[in-house]
C-alpha cells in the first residue's frame, strides 16, 4: 500500500512538472510584436531598416528618373561583417518589394553579384533557343533584356563593447549605397545603426 | 411606409456596422489630437511634383519625463482604400520632456491621396487624420 502511494505520488508530480515547465507555444502577431529584444538581429530590426532605407531612398529623389518611367536596379553584394549568419535577403528582399512598390524601380534578376538570380530565365533563353522542339517565335530573342541603371550595394557590421563585467552592448551599422552604373557615382548613402545592451551572458551572434 | 421601412433598415444598417471603441483605446478623429502627455499640435500633407506625398507631424511632449512613442502610418489612395506596403510598420520616436517632435514621412507611391496616423503610448492609441 505504501509502495502505491509513493507511486501515485512520483507520477502527480512528475506530471506537475512536466506541465508546468513547458513554454506554451503562441503564434506572434508580426505587425505588433511586444516581445523581448534579443541581443542578435531579429526580423524587426531587418523590418524597421529595410523601412527606413525604402523611406529614404524615395525621399532623396535619386530613384526620379529624367522624362519619368523606371530605373532598372540590380542587387550588388550586400557584405555581412557580422558573427551572425544572415541570409542579408531578409533585409534586400524588403527594399526590394518596397522599391518595387514605388513604382519607381524594376528589379533584374538576370544577373547579380553571384551570377544570375533567376537561373531558369537565363537557362530557358540559352537551351531553348534552337531547339526544335519549341515553337521559336515563343523563345526569347537576343537583346531582349534590359541593362540596369542603377546597383545597391550594403554591409551590415557589427560592433561588440564591454560595458562592465556582466554588460555588454551590440552595435549594428546597416549601410546602403545606390550607385549609378553610368558614372560610377553613388546617387544615395545611408546608415541606419541598431544597438542593444545586455547581459554579457546573452551571446549576439 | 416603404419609406419609413427603408429609412429605419438603413439606420440600423449604419448603427450596427459601427463597432464601439474598447475604452482603453483613445481615438480622435480630429486634425488636432490630444493625448494626455502628449498633443499633436500640425498636421501637414502635400503632393510632391513625382506624385509623391509627403507629410510632416508636429506634435509636443506636455510631460517632464523622456517618452518613448510608436507611430505608423496607414496610406490611403484616391478611393479610401489602404496601400499595402512596408512603409507602414511600426516605427519608434524619442521624444525630449517638454519638447515639440517631428515626424515626417513619405508615402510609397504615387498612388496615395491620404493617411492616417496612428501613435501608440501606453497602449493608448491615438489617430489623427490627414
Amino acid at each position: 500500500m505504501q509502495s502505491l502511494k509513493k507511486h501515485v505520488v512520483s507520477v502527480g508530480l512528475g506530471t506537475i512538472l512536466l506541465t508546468g515547465c513547458a513554454t506554451e507555444t503562441v503564434n506572434i502577431d508580426m505587425n505588433h510584436d511586444k516581445g523581448k529584444a534579443v541581443m542578435g538581429l531579429d526580423y524587426r530590426d531587418f523590418q524597421a531598416s529595410a523601412q527606413e532605407m525604402v523611406e529614404s531612398m524615395i525621399a532623396s529623389g535619386a530613384l526620379n528618373k529624367k522624362g519619368g518611367g523606371r530605373y532598372v536596379l540590380v542587387v550588388s553584394r550586400i557584405i555581412n561583417d557580422t558573427m551572425q549568419h544572415i541570409d542579408t535577403d531578409q533585409l534586400v528582399k524588403k527594399i526590394r518589394i518596397g522599391l518595387l512598390r514605388s513604382g519607381k524601380v524594376v528589379v533584374t534578376t538576370a544577373i547579380g553579384a553571384n551570377g544570375p538570380e533567376d537561373t531558369m530565365a537565363m537557362q530557358t533563353r540559352k537551351n531553348l533557343r534552337g531547339n526544335a522542339e519549341f515553337n521559336q517565335r515563343t523563345v526569347a530573342g537576343k537583346g531582349n533584356m534590359i541593362a540596369p541603371d542603377l546597383s545597391l550595394s550594403g554591409k551590415i557590421i557589427q560592433r561588440n563593447i564591454r560595458v562592465d563585467s556582466s554588460t555588454q552592448r551590440a552595435e549594428y551599422y546597416f549601410q546602403m549605397t545606390l550607385t549609378d552604373i553610368n558614372t560610377g557615382l553613388a546617387f544615395w548613402e545611408d546608415e541606419r545603426v541598431i544597438g542593444k545592451q545586455g547581459s554579457n551572458k546573452s551571446v549576439a551572434w | 411606409m416603404k419609406v419609413v421601412v427603408t429609412i429605419f433598415f438603413a439606420f440600423f444598417i449604419l448603427i450596427g456596422c459601427k463597432s464601439p471603441q474598447p475604452k482603453s483605446t483613445i481615438v480622435q478623429v480630429t486634425d488636432k489630437c490630444i493625448g494626455n502627455t502628449i498633443s499633436i499640435v500640425d498636421v501637414k500633407g502635400k503632393k510632391l511634383n513625382n506624385g509623391f506625398m509627403k507629410v510632416q507631424i508636429t506634435g509636443q511632449n506636455l510631460s517632464d519625463s523622456y517618452q518613448k512613442l510608436q507611430y505608423k502610418i496607414i496610406w490611403l489612395d484616391k478611393d479610401g482604400f489602404i496601400i499595402k506596403t512596408i512603409l507602414s510598420n511600426w516605427q519608434d520616436i524619442s521624444v525630449d520632456a517638454n519638447e515639440p517632435f517631428y515626424i515626417t514621412n513619405i508615402s510609397p507611391n504615387s498612388k496615395s491621396e491620404d493617411f492616417r496616423l496612428f501613435i501608440v503610448k501606453n497602449n493608448k492609441e491615438i489617430e489623427c487624420n490627414h
